[in-house]
């Protein structure tokens, strides 16, 4: 059972490190074809760079193809995408969790985005009481005003409903 | 500024009004990072990095490193009382640390890993100090060729000697050094990866990287993870008890200080190399201590010089890294790098000018990082049971509390929610690196070196053309470089016959 899991584990990492080597590798070559259009001496360096870097990746992308099968790592990244791989899954929730987090920020304002995204983390995903779930994110947004608008004198943004509210052209 | 006029100057700084309360709270807050599992020193460095940008330099810099000093001590309590390391350098603790608990010696432990930890630290920031007259001399022989290439051979040995695949850590630092390349060249003024876009051409900016890579990224991990941040809670001394047994452990250790200044020395030497850090200083160190042990047999059964032995390398590893990143500019681990940012953002240079003119700042890091082991000694002793508390802080509650300090730190910066776009991107690039085992240390490192490659580069080229690289040092950097990649590659090869 711990064997599977194990093989199951190493088949699924190889299957996304040879997606993101792929990423990775048209990246480069997209930085590659820009530098060409620079000025020498900018892009001189990025040369010193970007030569040993796409031969390194290829030969990463030959290291991984050789431990894993082609058509199983193809399968592994449509599950993924399609939700089946649990970790990734996982990963891609908390992502659109964080994404939400700065559009909360941007409508309400740094405090209030943040007590929002906070109370959503620990109460409906985290599945804390009631009152931990409020006591929390009251008490990181106290301490957080208290260091960085006290202390340290920055300003935290204040959100485009305020700035609306208070006048200031938003769009 | 002389030496001793910079010892005088630095130590006043150090226990200055000013100075001190950062450096006190920072190796607090260092210690707590340290207990809790998966957060480690450059995590607690990260944190703090958004601060500096209103900080002076003395401050800034004991407020940085006293959190990077402790994180070791609190690591090294974490593996000994839950057999889990608060970090991954405290893993030599685990061989002795937990069956001492086991005997009910967990306060002897602590005692004399606190006080290890303590010495360490100490043996080797006097290292750094004694360094210094030879560091002034060897730092006038690297200009622009030798520092470029200097530069290629840190992230070469971090690439190599790095817990992670040889390959993978060499891609990982070239991307960094890419990375580091977007926005406006300062000589040509051409546009570089930018996209049009305004808020990438100042480059990608520094905070949002490093909590992106190391804060973000962790955060990924236990939210996936999920649950406790330890799995298995042990029962705790009563505070009388435990505080017996510290002092116990405390006597212990100052009566085996052959020992820890065999191990300090050990991990001072290995600090300087760039790449290897705190972990397989403390193993070697480790099996130092068994090796000249009058008892080798209870190694391994909760053998106090087991203990001693890997926490006084763990952070007499500190004095020889600072020694690399003032003098050459050359960072060899993560928290280097970040250190290196954060001198950056207190408008420090490193290289000549920290060696020569700015002693007293070297000297506030050497003051920063004995007193701050210091204050994390006190601070464990008394507080060993409340601290220990914080490892059963659930992830569910941990996670959220996390992200709203890294995200308001992440703004807090530079005042822009760009900023907080790029954590996030640069989180998820963290996160893939950390399980696909690609060293983000290689990456950040690459990062942060890449503005000085460029400058040395440019500057190597109109000062010597284009073949500087064959000048005498830069062509024995470059000998060795290549030397010692293909050692490497040779030895994977032979390996791999071998295993056939």
């Amino acid at each position: 059972m711990a064997n599977n899991l194990e093989t199951e584990s190493a088949v699924n990492r190889n299957a996304l490190e040879l997606a993101t080597l792929f990423i990775a590798a048209v990246l480069t070559l997209a930085a590659f074809i820009a530098a060409i259009s620079y000025d020498f001496s900018s892009s001189r360096p990025l040369f010193v760079i970007l030569v040993p870097l796409v031969v390194l990746i290829l030969v990463q992308i030959y290291r991984t193809m050789k431990q894993a099968n082609a058509e199983t790592s193809l399968n592994v990244v449509k599950a993924a995408l399609g939700g089946k791989v649990l970790d990734f899954a996982v990963s891609v929730k908390f992502f659109i969790l964080l994404l939400a987090l700065l559009v909360c920020i941007y409508i309400l304002g740094h405090y209030a985005g943040l007590m929002f995204a906070m109370f959503y983390l620990i109460r409906v995903h985290g599945g804390e009481s009631m009152k931990m779930s409020l006591m929390v994110p009251i008490i990181t947004a106290l301490a957080l005003f208290a260091l960085f608008e006290l202390v340290f004198s920055i300003e935290l943004f204040q959100g485009q409903l305020y700035r609306y509210f208070a006048g200031y052209r938003i769009w | 500024m002389g030496i001793l006029e910079g010892l005088v100057s630095g130590f006043g700084q150090a226990i200055s009004f000013e100075v001190l309360p950062y450096l006190i709270v920072g190796s607090i807050f260092g210690m707590i990072i340290g207990i809790i599992p998966g957060l480690s020193g450059h995590f607690a460095m990260a944190m703090l990095i958004p601060f500096l940008y209103k900080m002076d330099p003395a401050p800034g810099i004991a407020f940085l490193l006293a959190a990077h000093a402790t994180v070791a001590q609190g690591g090294g309590l974490t593996a000994i009382l839950f057999s889990t390391p608060g970090t991954g350098q405290n893993a030599a603790t685990l061989l002795d640390g937990p069956p001492m608990r086991e005997q009910g010696k967990a306060g002897v432990a602590v005692g004399a890993a606190m006080t290890a930890c303590f010495l360490g630290a100490t043996f080797g920031a006097i290292a750094l100090a004694l360094l210094l007259p030879v560091l002034q001399q060897v730092v006038l022989f690297f200009g622009p060729p030798e520092i470029f290439v200097l530069s290629f051979l840190a992230l070469t040995f971090i690439a190599v000697l790095g817990k992670e695949d040889m390959t993978r850590s060499l891609i990982a630092g070239l991307l960094g050094l890419l990375v580091s390349m977007i926005g406006i060249d300062n000589v040509t003024n051409q546009e570089r990866f930018t996209f049009g876009l305004l808020e990438l051409y100042d480059g990608l900016p520094l905070v949002p990287v490093i909590l992106g890579l190391f804060a973000v990224a962790e955060m990924f991990d236990l939210f996936v993870k999920g649950g406790s941040l330890v799995d298995k809670q042990h029962g705790t001394l009563s505070a009388g008890e435990t505080q017996k047994q510290i002092f116990e452990g405390i006597g212990i250790a100052l009566k085996k200080w052959w020992l820890v200044m065999r191990c300090s020395a050990i991990g001072t030497t290995i600090g300087i190399i760039p790449g290897l850090g705190s972990a397989p200083a403390a193993f070697i160190a480790y099996g130092h201590a068994k090796q000249t042990s009058k008892s080798k047999e209870t190694f391994g059964k909760g053998n106090i010089e087991g203990v001693i032995g890997a926490e006084a390398a763990n952070d007499a590893v500190e004095g020889g890294a600072l020694a690399s990143t003032v003098a050459f500019g050359i960072p060899g681990s993560s928290s280097m790098a970040i250190l290196l940012g954060g001198l950056f953002i207190l408008g420090l240079e490193t290289g000549v000018d920290m060696v020569t003119t700015d002693v007293d700042i070297v000297f506030v890091m050497i003051f920063t990082v004995i007193f701050g082991n210091l204050i994390g000694t006190i601070f464990g002793m008394f507080l060993v049971n409340p601290i220990a508390r914080a490892t059963s802080i659930r992830s569910s509650i941990m996670v959220p509390i996390l992200i709203a300090v890294v995200v308001t730190g992440a703004f807090a910066a530079q005042g822009s929610l760009f900023d907080i776009v790029v954590t996030l991107i640069f989180g998820v690039i963290g996160y893939l690196m950390k399980i696909l085992n690609y060293s983000r240390a290689a990456m950040l490192i690459g990062y942060v070196l890449g503005h000085a490659v460029e400058k040395n580069l440019y500057l190597a080229t109109q000062l010597k053309g284009t073949f500087f690289f064959l000048s005498p040092i830069p062509l024995t950097l470059c000998l060795i470089t290549l030397g010692f990649i293909a050692y490497n590659v040779y030895g994977m090869i032979v390996d791999r016959e071998r295993q056939q």
